[in-house]
């Protein structure tokens, strides 16, 4: 399986309810993309992706480029 | 072992464990490590500079930092010159942080480097009474940020040179227990943030109950996860000074959110935090992910322990003790501690209850409509008088009056009672239970917010016509119904507008997650917004 970029982002935009998302987003310093907002995000990440993450790296999967770069090497 | 010392003003511990036990660890800052006798000499320079520049008691000294070994010298050094500190949040936007300083009028700010271009851009829009000195703690040269030399005059900013050059005697104390030790500014209903004053003795107090029921002794590790801004910081922080123990920063965001890693790696034996967190080490499994093996007791305070997440704990952390506290910053921390389990049971779909009064508290229910007594299972309003209460909001009399009112029952414990503004019931043992609030006031994150304080400032966006905020779950997140001004587009572009229009004045745990756009709000007969229904549409489109 690949990971198609553009999808993945259209998918983190709407499960933050952003209008948009760029590869530089990040936990804390996008709007609506908090705490709170991170654990519901890697667990929607986990189902549409199907993967299973482990729990050392929730807090590490904090931008959009940990998240691709995570799901890239998961795809590999 | 050592006995936990008994001294009147909180800087004061860090004296006589720097005495007793100087190479002991005082801060362990991800391995780097401070010892008694460091900390001690690092806040008695700060001391004597400030001392120096004129402090005095009860001057304010501003805090600009995130938790660190660093800002706990800071919150003594500030303390042991006989001053108060005032924290901020450097997370915070500037205008805010302006506003906290146009009240507090500080004698100093003490902040690091990285938060000069922020210091620069608060003080240019501070008012102009507003003149502090400025400590760089870790700059080793006078540093040139713009903006900054404006907003400083010549020889009123320092370094870290400077306080090398100074005295690591001792400072000999001028303030007694009576004098504040902080303000700490909280969303008030005014849109302007106010401040609570805490003294030394009304701190030392709760510090003195919490040590000795959990007995936090030398050799424990406190992990210091609230924030600066936050009252529960000050337990991590002075109780783990008192005691004689080291207090572990968390400093990684993702610690923050998720701390069960850092909660093993660092061995630490006393967590202090909002029940949010457990919620979150549920869900990312962190919890599950085998036994804290040094953790002693977990406490949990700021907004409602669900019993789920206490029966999640019990059941994947069952050797670690989980207690539900409760108390309003107004008395100093926590003033009631409830040990699930033991105290009684949590039970499936009823809140956890808070417990019973610390020692120097006295906590009673009132009815909702008189001042009489509510009778044991009875609904009503929460009082709260003591040792342990704050003395008032800073240069606010009116507030404070309402607030604080005369204590008409018994005064063993003082004069004076504090409305919490929160609902409870006291079983017929006085074991209290936390009902709701009476008021507009939630929890966010264990953050205090005053909902009409969002709306209003949402009402002042050009393209909102009115706004109305919700809180749709306890501990959660905010909602913000919208209806926009004609002619406005309702999209999720308005939304992040909006979002960026709010983070100019408010922090981010004020800005809500979710805009739903109305073009009216539900009204009830006396024409007000029906919160309860708008609550119920906005839940069933979500």
């Amino acid at each position: 399986m690949t990971i198609d970029h553009d999808e993945l982002l259209a998918f983190l935009a709407r499960k933050l309810r952003r209008a948009s998302l760029d590869m530089d987003a990040e936990m804390g310093r996008t709007p609506g993309w908090d705490s709170m907002a991170q654990v519901n995000l890697i667990l929607s990440i986990e189902e549409r992706y199907g993967v299973q993450i482990p729990p050392d790296m929730f807090g590490q999967l904090a931008s959009v480029r940990a998240i691709q770069a995570y799901l890239d090497e998961a795809a590999a | 072992m050592n006995r936990t010392p008994r001294p009147a003003l909180l800087h004061q511990a860090v004296e006589l464990w720097a005495a007793r036990t100087p190479d002991a660890p005082a801060v362990d800052e991800d391995g780097a490590v401070w010892t008694y006798a460091e900390l001690c000499g690092r806040m008695r320079r700060l001391a004597w500079l400030l001392r120096g520049q004129g402090a005095e008691r009860n001057a304010r000294v501003a805090v600009l930092m995130d938790n660190c070994a660093q800002a706990y010298a800071a919150l003594l050094g500030a303390l042991a010159a006989d001053a108060c500190f005032v924290p901020l949040n450097p997370a915070f936007p500037a205008l805010r942080l302006a506003d906290v300083l146009n009240q507090a009028e500080p004698a100093a700010v003490i902040t690091l480097e990285r938060h000069l271009p922020l210091l620069a851009d608060i003080l240019g829009q501070a008012s102009v009474e507003v003149s502090p000195l400025v400590v760089v703690l870790d700059a080793e040269a006078l540093p040139d940020t713009p903006g900054l030399r404006e907003a400083v005059p010549g020889g009123r900013l320092f370094c870290a040179a400077d306080l090398a050059r100074l005295s690591g005697a001792p400072v000999p104390p001028r303030n007694r227990e009576e004098d504040l030790a902080y303000i700490l500014f909280t969303s008030g209903t005014t849109g302007k943030p106010k401040g609570v004053m805490l003294s030394h003795r009304a701190v030392m107090s709760v510090l003195r109950w919490g040590v000795d029921l959990w007995t936090i002794a030398q050799g424990d590790r406190l992990a210091n996860h609230s924030r600066l801004t936050f009252d529960v910081c000050m337990f991590d922080i002075f109780a783990g000074f008192l005691a004689g123990a080291t207090v572990c920063p968390i400093l990684r965001p993702a610690d923050l959110t998720f701390p069960g890693d850092f909660i093993r790696k660092h061995r630490i034996t006393v967590w202090c935090s909002v029940p949010g967190v457990i919620g979150m080490m549920v869900k990312s499994r962190q919890l599950a992910a085998g036994p804290f093996e040094h953790l002693r007791v977990a406490l949990f305070i700021g907004e409602a322990l669900p019993a789920e997440w206490a029966l999640d704990w019990q059941r994947l952390q069952p050797h670690v003790p989980i207690w539900n506290t409760y108390g309003p910053t107004e008395a100093a921390i926590f003033c009631t501690a409830f040990l699930v389990g033991v105290d009684g049971p949590a039970e499936p779909g009823k809140p956890v209850p808070i417990g019973l009064p610390s020692t120097d508290c006295e906590l009673f229910v009132l009815r909702q409509d008189t001042d009489e007594p509510a009778a044991p299972g009875e609904v009503g309003r929460l009082m709260i008088t003591g040792t342990q209460l704050a003395c008032g909001y800073w240069r606010a009399p009116e507030i404070t009056a309402r607030a604080f009112r005369s204590n008409p029952f018994k005064h063993d414990l003082g004069t004076l009672m504090y409305d919490t503004g929160d609902l409870a019931m006291a079983d017929e043992h006085g074991v209290l239970t936390w009902i709701g609030r009476s008021d507009s006031q939630v929890k966010v994150r264990g953050y205090r917010v005053e909902l009409g304080e969002v709306e209003s400032l949402l009402r002042a966006a050009p393209e909102v016509h009115d706004a109305v905020v919700l809180a749709p779950a306890a501990g959660g997140e905010l909602w913000a119904a919208v209806a926009p001004e004609a002619g406005v587009e309702e999209s999720d572009t308005l939304a992040d507008s909006l979002r960026a229009f709010l983070g100019h004045k408010l922090p981010g745990y004020m800005i809500p997650s979710r805009f739903a756009f109305l073009r009216a709000f539900p009204r009830n007969d006396n024409g007000k917004v029906d919160r309860r229904a708008l609550l119920a549409r906005l839940s069933a489109e979500h």
